[in-house]
């Protein structure tokens, strides 16, 4: 099911031009279904620090942060599609168009390489 | 053909605007003082350098027009013609053209070139008439033919450099090299025959002659250019030997009595318009070829005549035109440059140099730290943060600009006002020489020229009617700039006739702006003359009155932070007073509290903070809380409940009330602690994020988190139609 | 050691370009904006190895700028070339009377420029 994930998600990347079959993805999971950031628009990883919330902005925007001097927005998907939350420890910044946002439920990092291994040992 | 040089090009149209303001200014002062030689020399330098820049770039329209400016210029400044006003219009417009000129290479801009040639024969026809002989150089023309190339000549050369020639930093070994270089030079003899007794020499005369023969391929002019800055002054001889099959015999002589100038004379560099050469050849009158100038259609108008377009496809087609027009100019105009003192840089590095000795003793005091180097600690902490304020003035100063760029527009402007309007204007400047940030500058540029020409089509009354009130003929404008606390004010002020309380009153209820008995404070009702819609003006000009404008200039005033504001007395006249941040990058703030979250309050927007005393707030049905500020009446506004955030205090007697303006409105915020005040740098939401209601920005804290920005004006909006819907 | 090299231009485009152009050559540059400027960078006693001046400069110009620099020992057999227009004759030969060692044409390329300074430069 993983496997066929990452198909669907390079298929997408392709369809949109932003990926070649040599991707490598940073995959993460919320609730049973894996999820993946093209390696290439990982802006960097960030320890998890002090954030200041945007009054009336909805939930899943979780506020603020300093990123040496440039304020990106932090946005909590688990929220934004009714899911449980979970603790988090870093965030990580992500390329979004021209635009940069931190995601926090990027919590498992698995390399392509490793997700395909998980998706063969979950389909056995 | 100069390819490497183009990355200079954003530098030259900086320079060349400057110029231009220099010549436009400087035109404008001339036609007071018409004898003031430093001025024309000025106008003069201006010129040329756009002239001479303009060309390294091939520019070449540029450079002729500005050519024939500078011809005129020249004569003027030698005395052999006088400013005439005429003269003094003729150079302004052509000043305007040039703008023109050098917008359209910048831009790709269309140029109306029937000005352009307008103005050049115009140019041409005023430096001419009273002719004398503006240059002492007969024209010469090249009449050394050239030999041709490829084959091998043999050159006799004998060359007498002048006596000076050392003292001018010339040296005869060079020239030989470079003959050396041309091909094989053989036979060189050195003539010592002039050289006097060894007592009487002296080392830095030029006593020697030479012979030698070259034999090159190149062309006789190839050599010649080799002696390009002697032969003038030398005796030189080069000639070509009888060599088979060469039919003549070549000889070029130079000496200081005979001087033949290689050097092109181009006073008039540029290919003269038709139409101006049929006149001057007598064959048509100016009449009858303005008769026929007036006849010339646009393509447009001939392809709807010959019926192979419609006029609509034409129109269709110009509107497309102006778009790419205006849409190229856009582009160009994103990139921005400053120029910048390189003393402003070298301080700079300096400064930069120590901070990084600062942050190196810091680290090595950290490296190995006790409680005993306390002390140590504090003064290197204290030299980092006059090392940082310092970096941070400096580095600001860098985009700060004299206003005087922004002034150096009106004179022109006034000018041209009082013409149009019937009335004798005398602009009066003061405080050009005041800074501040170049985007500040920029934009306010826009809401000044409207504020000016308000004053002098609105404000000052006609010559008659002064005449009649007893005030001088000639109204005055003032603009004056200063610093004022950590901003910067601008007042334009004019002595006319005041504004007029009961005609904006009646105007106003006309337009629906106010009810029919509103009760308005003096204040309150000069403020309506910036309502969107407003205009008193009882004919519409092309200058103002178009209802457009006034709301306008506040906007864009606001918009920068800024506020406006007006002072007037019928009669009198009328004071308006823009009060501005002197950067857009950093504001001065207030820090506030209001439970766990920090934000910080514009300065500018504060009056003052309060502690209401018990009863001071009530409660009005529909229009929320008012808090009772020495007898007036103040909205109130909870910022935990306009943020949605969690309090210490509700109690507002046991909170701070801050009392903020904008727009004239004034309004008490609720917060829980003033923590102090401070400069912030402006982060933008937008960059990543979005507008926020209620929020103009962020900054980061002195810990690291970031803090936001009130927006007052926002903040008004949200207290009045409720919370925005999130997105 | 680099050649080193004064460029004395009010216009700071044309100074600019000049500057860029000997720089690349290897030159190292002192840039002044006037006559005035110039003496008084000179006076703290650089050498130079080639002076490149504009004429027509505020509070001093290029030929009252070669004959103060003609007056001191250091700059008194200096290679000094002057910017001129086409139409500036008479300024040239008052640039050769004040000592001016030659003269480059507006407008110029960046080769024109080298290949006059290798003309009078002393190799």
């Amino acid at each position: 099911m993983a496997a066929a994930a990452l198909e669907s998600m390079k298929e997408l990347n392709q369809q949109n031009g932003l990926a070649t079959d040599e991707n490598q993805f940073l995959t993460f999971q919320l609730g049973s279904e894996l999820y993946g950031v093209d390696i290439l628009r990982v802006q960097e990883i960030k320890g998890y620090t002090a954030v200041t919330k945007i009054p009336n902005t909805p939930p899943h925007i979780k506020g603020v942060l300093n990123l040496r001097g440039t304020i990106v927005p932090i946005v909590e998907l688990r929220t934004k599609f009714g899911m449980p939350t979970i603790d988090y420890t870093m965030f990580t910044v992500i390329r979004s168009g021209d635009k940069l946002v931190a995601l926090l439920d990027m919590d498992r990092l698995l390399t392509d390489g490793e997700m395909q291994e998980t998706g063969s040992a979950q389909a056995a | 053909m100069s390819n490497d040089f183009a990355q200079f090009q954003d530098a030259f149209f900086e320079e060349a605007g400057e110029h231009l303001a220099v010549v436009e200014e400087g035109l404008l002062a001339l036609e007071q003082h018409p004898e003031d030689l430093d001025l024309l020399n000025k106008i003069f330098r201006s010129a040329h350098s756009i002239k001479g820049t303009s060309g390294m770039f091939g520019f070449n329209a540029v450079a002729q027009f500005t050519h024939k400016m500078e011809t005129l210029l020249d004569l003027l400044r030698n005395g052999q013609k006088a400013v005439s006003p005429s003269i003094a219009d003729l150079l302004l417009k052509s000043t305007d053209c040039l703008k023109t000129l050098i917008e359209s290479v910048k831009t790709g801009a269309a140029v109306d070139e029937g000005t352009v040639q307008q103005l050049t024969s115009e140019l041409a026809a005023a430096s001419q008439s009273d002719d004398k002989p503006s240059s002492q150089n007969p024209k010469a023309t090249q009449t050394v033919s050239t030999a041709g190339s490829g084959q091998d000549q043999i050159y006799l050369i004998t060359w007498t450099p002048p006596e000076w020639l050392f003292r001018r930093g010339l040296d005869p070994l060079q020239i030989t090299k470079e003959l050396c270089d041309l091909g094989n030079l053989t036979d060189v003899t050195l003539d010592v025959s002039r050289l006097p007794h060894l007592a009487e020499i002296d080392p830095e005369t030029c006593y020697l002659s030479w012979s030698m023969r070259l034999t090159t391929g190149k062309d006789l002019n190839v050599i010649e250019s080799v002696f390009e800055f002697v032969r003038e002054d030398s005796r030189l001889t080069i000639e070509k030997t009888i060599v088979p099959g060469s039919e003549f015999q070549v000889s070029s002589t130079g000496s200081q009595h005979e001087t033949r100038n290689l050097q092109r004379e181009t006073d008039d560099g540029s290919p003269k318009p038709l139409g101006e050469i049929l006149i001057e050849s007598g064959v048509v009158s100016r009449e009858t070829l303005d008769q026929a100038l007036a006849q010339q259609k646009r393509v447009g108008q001939i392809l709807v005549e010959q019926h192979a377009a419609s006029p609509q496809q034409v129109e269709q087609a110009l509107q497309k035109q102006r778009q790419q027009e205006s849409a190229a100019q856009s582009r160009k105009t994103d990139t921005a440059s400053i120029r910048v003192d390189t003393d402003k840089i070298d301080k700079l590095i300096n400064l930069v140099g120590e901070l990084v000795i600062t942050q190196s003793m810091l680290s090595d005091l950290g490296a190995r730290f006790e409680m005993s180097h306390m002390p140590v600690l504090l003064e290197r902490m204290a030299q980092l943060e006059r090392n940082t304020r310092e970096i941070q003035e400096r580095v600001m100063s860098i985009r700060m600009l004299p206003i005087g760029t922004a002034f150096s527009r009106f004179p022109r402007l006034v000018r041209d006002l009082s013409a149009k309007a019937g009335k004798k204007i005398q602009l009066v400047l003061s405080g050009e020489e005041t800074e501040l940030d170049k985007t500040v500058i920029e934009s306010i540029s826009d809401p000044l020229t409207h504020l000016v020409r308000n004053s002098a089509d609105h404000g000052l009354e006609p010559p008659e009617e002064r005449l009649d009130n007893n005030k001088q003929e000639t109204g005055t404008i003032r603009l004056n700039a200063f610093h004022e606390g950590g901003n910067i004010c601008i007042t334009v002020e004019d002595d006319g006739r005041g504004l007029n309380r009961d005609k904006i009153l009646a105007k106003a209820v006309k337009q629906g702006l106010i009810g029919e008995n509103e009760k308005l404070s003096d204040d309150q009702i000069w403020l309506l003359i910036f309502k969107p819609g407003f205009s008193t003006a009882e004919k519409v000009t092309d200058v103002s009155g178009r209802g457009v404008g006034m709301d306008v200039v506040k906007r864009n005033i606001e918009g920068l932070g800024g506020t406006v504001s007006i002072k007037t007395r019928p009669g009198h006249g009328t004071i308006f007073i823009l009060k501005l941040p002197l950067t857009l990058a950093i504001i001065e703030g207030m820090t506030v509290r209001v439970g766990q979250e920090t934000y910080i309050v514009p300065l500018l927007s504060i009056l003052e903070s309060i502690q209401p005393k018990p009863g001071g707030v009530k409660t009005v049905v529909g229009k929320g809380e008012l808090i009772d500020v020495r007898g007036t009446y103040l909205p109130m506004v909870r910022m935990y409940e306009i943020f949605a955030l969690q309090p210490e205090i509700t109690d507002p007697t046991k909170a701070i009330l801050l009392i903020l303006e904008t727009e004239g409105e004034r309004v008490a915020v609720m917060v829980d602690e003033i923590l102090g005040q401070q400069q912030v740098v402006i982060k933008s939401m937008e960059q990543n994020f979005r507008k926020v209601e209620g929020i103009a920005g962020a900054t980061i804290l002195g810990d690291g988190t970031v803090g936001f920005i009130l927006d007052v004006r926002g903040l008004l909006e949200i207290a009045r139609h409720g919370e925005p819907v999130a997105a | 050691m680099s050649k080193t090299a004064l460029v004395v231009d009010d216009s700071p485009t044309m100074r600019q370009m000049v500057a860029f152009t000997l720089k690349n050559a290897g030159f190292s540059v002192m840039e002044a904006e006037d006559g005035k400027d110039a003496v008084e960078k000179v006076s703290t006693g650089p050498k130079m190895d080639i002076v490149v001046t504009d004429l027509n400069m505020p509070r001093m110009d290029g030929i009252e700028l070669i004959k103060e620099l003609r007056k001191l020992s250091a700059f008194k057999f200096t290679p000094i070339l002057m910017l001129t227009t086409e139409s500036a004759l008479e300024k040239k030969q008052a640039g050769k009377a004040a000592g001016a060692t030659g003269w480059i044409v507006k407008p110029f390329n960046p080769e024109v420029l080298l290949k006059t300074i290798a003309k009078v430069m002393p190799a």
